[in-house]
């Protein structure tokens, strides 16, 4: 089980660094200044208010894992004990 | 033997699988064909504005829906995962109306749970970006309530066969 949990986190992984990587959208007219010389959408998206966005956007679906995942524990050990 | 009556793994990996299945529901339906709404249409509007300030907030939605849609994916790739492992232990049943009310369980749980917290709570979108979007807000919310009913009552009403996936295999 843990390998399973283990890659699960590594494709995590991967796709924080793929959202890490510093290039900017071909179509956005405004993420490398180009119209007006500021950065606007980067700083809209990794401003100070980039923390709590992920994270409620998150919630939802961690609340959801966090259920499955006693749900899924507590299957198990009753398997154990049966 | 073992006793094949252990529902919880099913029931677990339906649930998850629900939860992102109905998470791509929203994402393609409300954000994307009919758009409704993004994941932060309420603090970045997308009308109402200068063109330039418009363009600037469809950038930052278009982002963070496409996060909205990662979460979604991983939900979904974690309950095929819990799937698979449900289908290899012999105690769990392979009951299809256990595994379709745990579908319309995850999916309800989705929308009660995501109605909540971005709806109500954080005001980070809402159903529809207008004045008038509480009626649809609490549709949303009852929606999620309802597909809970009907999922936990199919889960409940289960009077799983004797088969497992091994089996089945077999017989076929």
């Amino acid at each position: 089980m843990t390998h399973v949990w283990s890659s699960m986190v590594a494709i995590g992984a991967a796709l924080m660094v793929i959202l890490a990587i510093p290039t900017s959208a071909v179509a956005c007219p405004f993420c490398d200044g180009g119209a007006t010389g500021r950065n606007e959408v980067k700083a809209a998206i990794f401003g100070e208010g980039f923390g709590l966005h992920l994270l409620t956007i998150a919630l939802p679906f961690m609340v959801v894992v966090l259920l499955t995942g006693v749900m899924g524990f507590s299957g198990q050990v009753r398997r154990r004990t049966d | 033997m073992n006793r094949r009556d252990n529902r919880r793994p099913l029931l677990a990996a339906g649930i998850l699988l629900g939860t992102g299945l109905g998470g791509f529901v929203d994402g393609i339906l409300f954000h994307q064909l009919l758009q409704w709404h993004s994941m932060l249409s309420d603090k970045y509007p997308r009308s109402g504005l200068d063109l330039q300030t418009v363009i600037v907030n469809l950038e930052v939605n278009m982002f963070w829906d496409g996060l909205f849609h990662t979460f979604t994916w991983l939900t979904t790739v974690a309950g095929i995962v819990l799937l698979w492992r449900a289908g290899q232990r012999a105690d769990v049943p392979w009951c299809t109306k256990i595994f379709i009310g745990s579908l319309l369980m995850g999916w309800g749980l989705f929308n009660l749970i995501e109605g909540i917290i971005n709806h109500h709570v954080l005001h980070l979108h809402h159903v529809v970006e207008t004045p008038d979007h509480l009626a649809w807000d609490l549709g949303f919310l009852a929606s999620g309530v309802i597909f809970i009913l009907i999922g936990g009552l199919a889960v409940r009403g289960a009077t799983p066969g004797m088969v497992t996936p091994q089996q089945g295999a077999a017989l076929r």
